[in-house]
């Protein structure tokens, strides 16, 4: 659900982006131009995003981290190390 | 008095931003114990406790925060340098 | 849509111009800039055109031009540099008349004094090379009397009527003179030997450097006089003197002569100075009057050459009332060019307005493509690959985007992209005052601002999703790993490296980017190569199938309808059902394979792509270990099958869909038997005979199949070219990271010293020479990959005559 959440959001955020950035350059000659050029800026980005979100989406192998990364992590990222 | 010429003092000015403002983002990350900068501490293969380990990191990282610091002083020290012969640099073309 | 799309729509103009009218109509064409004119005397010699004698006219004032120019550049006068607002038009007839005669008296001018002073330089120098004659020798004769040669006295050697008469044997007689002291030595080798020893020759060298006469060289010179017997000894030293180029001065013997004589010379050389300082002066006074006049008059000498240059292409009508030219001219421009004409008219009072009108022809129109600043550089990106071929869509309005962005899918490291960046901007913001500046390397990065402004952009963005600064990562959404070990697993001596499992952890997806944890990772570059090369694959496909579908927009514009369904379709589904259906399986891999569960569709059962897709072409199987099926969903080897066999129909159809389709036609309209020759039909191809027909479209139809295999495989040069971007993790590691080793304050200036070291090497190995690789690969995959599937660039760009790149191109000599 929550995957669907992100997709949908990043999707229509840079649909916005297509659809009203053009608006935020101020109109000229060259409108159809600032208009291509956002549409496509809108689907590079978003396509690049996607592909890294999905390719995380669902790790098939972890990392592989040695002691110290992990002790760090533990201290830094608040993952207390317990006893036993 | 005028060591260098103009383009390298510009290069002396350019670095000396650079260097400020990077050393002390990066003296900053080593004060809170940014796991990224983990691989750059000076820290032996083992240590026989978990805390012997996290007092020496500790030590490592803030020990690294002051110099990042240090450094970003000395660069302060490059600018100021860079800067006025710069403005030789400058003045002697303007004239 | 808008400018960018396509080129412009031209006209073929014909313009019948008074001949009265004719100079001041092409004066302001010239000013508007937005005609191609056609040279219609294309088989008449340069000497028989019309206005032959009055380019003659415009080359001979270039000639003085030039002439007073360089009097400028000997005497370092500056030349104001002209304002583009105040530069001046062409100028009238009668204005033309006025500055050829204002030319003629400079020039004039110049060259007279430049003789008068030459002359007047070559006598100071004589004098001067008397009087210092006079003023060594005397030292030499002194020492004379000392030897007893006072019969010398009595004589003027130079003085050839006395000198016979009054010759007597044993009397010593002399030649004084002056002469370059490189050369002295062996003139005086030659005297001896010529004198068979007979000679005495002494020295004195003149103080400092004198001026040469043939060449203008400071060099050493000194005086030398030599003393002799006999009249035949003479003539042969004088002939040696002259020989050697050494001056031969008049010098009296006598001790008060000799001083009579310094004085009277020094007389002389006081009013030389005189005259010489007041000619200078003189000189200086006429050059700085016009050095104020020349920018404008070198503007105005080559603006009129230009307008006759133009008007020779001109034909003249039967009745020789009008003057008849033909021109391409952009359709939006035509009114411009009707308001030049009708102003030109006005000027030059002619009875009869010029008119223009637009002639239809079957030729290929030049291609014109209006761009700003912003699109210039990408436009220039495309047009060094070829020239579009009239209205063909332009990849260039793509390439804004996507030039930029599969750079960043290389480049990708905020650290990196924020350099580019500020090195843009600054470009940018200070465009004004480096515009002027002429250096070719940095002209270069200037042309491209824009590229590089946009490249830094999008490898910020890249950067960031890669998660990439300098190659150290941010943690800002908070990594997706967690974990929670107990003090005995973490303090386990044997464990070297713990492999964490998405399944023991609660696991969410990093939201925007790479996971920071990855960078950590002992394992970061398997996990990272998998995703870039699939990234790159995804890139790449998508990147192809845009630029298929252009050709649709192609193939309809120009309305070969067919073709979509002959070249087009078949295209499009061979690389849809083959590469994309790869692509469309990674994406099915990435959402169903996972580690929370078991059996299937777990990580140890995930299925290689690749080999899937190579199964798939090859019909091939591989055996699956239990619980692991072979294929990803149900019914896939049925579709890969209907797959495959489609694309293998599509090969014949791209191979004899147009040849038939072309003989088909010519069938059914009965077109006469074709000819070998075609001639300039729309399109060249359909009048070309069969076979010819068949022999392109099979190499058509092979290029086509193997490249979108190798193009395919291209594309993973964005991931290998990452690659080298991880240079930037050794150089932290060798460089910067050593900074970090020290346990005391030494550390802060061990940390200064690498920082700059690190500062340095980053900016020239990773963001020039990396950047400039990527640049490199990524106009690659644009002219080869991307604009190979429907770009054809057979144009020829539209030059019209415009003053302005008239006087751009001579400045630039």
């Amino acid at each position: 659900m929550e995957v669907i959440l992100m997709i949908i959001f990043f999707t229509v955020f840079w649909a916005a982006v297509a659809k009203f950035g053009p608006i935020l350059v101020t109109k000229g000659p060259q409108d159809d131009l600032v208009r291509c050029i956002f549409l496509l800026t809108a689907v590079v980005c978003w396509l690049f995003w996607l592909c890294c979100y999905l390719a995380q989406l669902n790790p098939l192998l972890g990392p592989k981290l040695d002691g110290k990364t992990i002790r760090i992590i533990a201290s830094s990222w608040g993952y207390p190390i317990k006893d036993g | 008095m005028k060591i260098c010429g103009p383009k390298l003092s510009l290069c002396g000015l350019i670095i000396s931003v650079w260097g400020i403002v990077q050393l002390v983002l990066m003296g900053l990350f080593f004060y809170i114990n940014s796991v990224a900068l983990i691989e750059d501490l000076p820290l032996e293969e083992k240590y026989n406790s978990l805390e012997e380990f996290y007092a020496a990191a500790n030590r490592a990282y803030n020990q690294n925060a002051y110099n990042c610091w240090i450094a970003a002083c000395i660069y302060v020290l490059t600018l100021l340098l860079s800067a006025q012969q710069f403005y030789m640099n400058s003045r002697v073309t303007a004239n | 849509m808008g400018d960018m799309f396509r080129s412009e729509k031209m006209a073929l103009c014909q313009l019948f111009i008074q001949p009265e009218a004719a100079y001041a109509s092409i004066a302001e064409l010239g000013e508007s800039g937005c005609v191609q004119f056609r040279d219609l005397n294309d088989e008449v010699s340069a000497f028989q055109r019309k206005y032959v004698t009055e380019v003659r006219r415009c080359d001979d004032m270039e000639r003085r031009l030039r002439y007073v120019e360089s009097e400028m550049k000997k005497d370092e006068v500056d030349v104001p540099v002209l304002k583009a607002e105040e530069e001046p038009s062409a100028p009238n007839p009668r204005e033309a008349v006025d500055l050829e005669a204002q030319l003629e008296k400079t020039d004039n001018e110049l060259r007279e004094m430049s003789a008068n002073g030459a002359s007047l330089a070559a006598n100071f120098r004589h004098m001067q090379e008397l009087k210092s004659v006079l003023v060594n020798t005397e030292g030499f004769f002194s020492d004379q009397e000392v030897i007893n040669l006072d019969s010398n006295r009595r004589l003027d050697p130079e003085d050839p009527a006395q000198a016979p008469g009054a010759a007597q044997r044993g009397q010593l007689a002399f030649v004084a003179g002056v002469i370059k002291l490189e050369r002295f030595f062996s003139f005086e080798r030659m005297l001896w030997r010529i004198s068979r020893g007979n000679i005495f020759l002494r020295r004195a060298d003149i103080d400092g450097l004198v001026e040469d006469e043939e060449t203008g060289r400071p060099v050493l010179k000194t005086v030398f006089v030599a003393f002799f017997q006999g009249e035949q000894l003479k003539q042969r030293i004088k002939k040696v003197c002259t020989g050697y180029h050494a001056a031969v001065y008049p010098c009296p013997s006598a001790h008060a002569e000799r001083l009579e004589m310094i004085k009277d010379v020094n007389v002389r050389l006081e009013d030389l100075k005189l005259v010489l300082s007041q000619s200078a002066d003189h000189r200086s006074r006429v050059l700085n009057s016009a050095s104020k006049h020349l920018p404008r008059w070198s503007i105005m000498v080559r603006k009129m050459k230009a307008i006759y240059h133009i008007l020779n292409f001109f034909n003249p009508d039967v009745t020789g009332k009008c003057l008849i030219g033909e021109g391409w001219v952009p359709t939006n421009d035509i009114a411009t060019v009707q308001e030049a004409l009708a102003r030109a008219s006005k000027v030059s009072e002619s009875s009869i307005p010029a008119f223009m009108n637009v002639i239809e022809t079957n030729e290929m129109p030049p291609t014109y493509t209006r761009t700003n600043k912003f699109t210039n550089g990408f436009q220039n990106l495309v047009d060094s690959y070829g020239m579009a071929s009239y209205r063909e869509v332009n990849p260039a309005l793509y390439a804004c985007i996507t030039f930029p962005f599969l750079f960043a899918v290389m480049f990708g490291d905020l650290g990196h992209g924020l350099i580019l960046l500020l090195f843009a901007s600054w470009l940018i913001i200070k465009e004004k005052q480096l515009a002027s500046i002429k250096e070719e390397i940095f002209n270069i990065f200037f042309g491209g601002r824009y590229i590089i402004l946009l490249m830094g952009i999008f490898s910020i963005y890249t950067g960031f999703i890669y998660n990439d600064v300098f190659s150290k990562s941010m943690n800002i959404f908070g990594s997706a790993w967690h974990m929670n070990y107990t003090r005995d697993t973490v303090e386990d001596a044997s464990l070297k490296y713990i492999t964490l499992r998405p399944n023991d952890t609660v696991y969410k997806t990093y939201p925007f980017g790479m996971d920071p944890i990855w960078q950590l990772a002992d394992n970061k570059i398997i996990f990272l190569n998998t995703f870039k090369m699939k990234l790159s694959i995804i890139v790449g496909v998508v990147h192809m199938i845009f630029g298929v579908t252009m050709s649709v927009v192609n193939f309809a514009y120009y309305k070969k309808y067919a073709s979509i369904f002959l070249e087009f379709l078949p295209q499009v589904l061979f690389l849809m059902l083959l590469f994309g259906y790869m692509v469309f399986m990674m994406f099915f891999k990435w959402v169903t394979y996972n580690d929370t569960v078991e059996g299937p569709l777990s990580p140890a059962c995930a299925p290689s792509i690749l080999i899937l897709f190579i199964n798939m072409i090859l019909q091939g199987s591989q055996d699956t270990p239990e619980p692991c099926k072979e294929f990803m969903f149900e019914g896939q080897k049925s579709i890969q099958q209907v797959f495959v066999v489609i694309a293998i129909i599509c090969i014949p159809w791209m191979l004899l869909g147009k040849p038939l389709y072309i003989l088909l036609k010519r069938k059914i309209s009965g077109a006469p038997p074709p000819k070998p020759q075609g001639g300039g039909g729309e399109g060249h191809g359909d009048d070309d005979a069969m076979g010819e027909i068949f022999i392109h479209q099979a190499i058509h139809t092979i290029e086509y199949v193997l490249s979108t295999v190798s193009h395919t495989a291209s594309y993973l040069r964005l991931w290998a070219l990452w690659h080298a971007t991880q240079l930037s993790e050794v150089l932290w590691n060798m460089v910067f990271s050593m900074g970090f080793k020290y346990d005391s304050y030494i550390g802060g200036a061990l940390i200064y010293v690498f920082f700059g070291a690190w500062a340095l090497l980053t900016v020239g190995i990773l963001v020039l020479i990396e950047g400039l690789s990527a640049f490199l690969h990524t106009l690659r995959l644009h002219w080869v990959e991307f604009m190979s599937k429907f770009y054809e660039g057979a144009g020829y760009a539209f030059e019209p005559f415009a003053f302005k790149t008239i006087l751009d191109v001579s400045e630039d000599d």
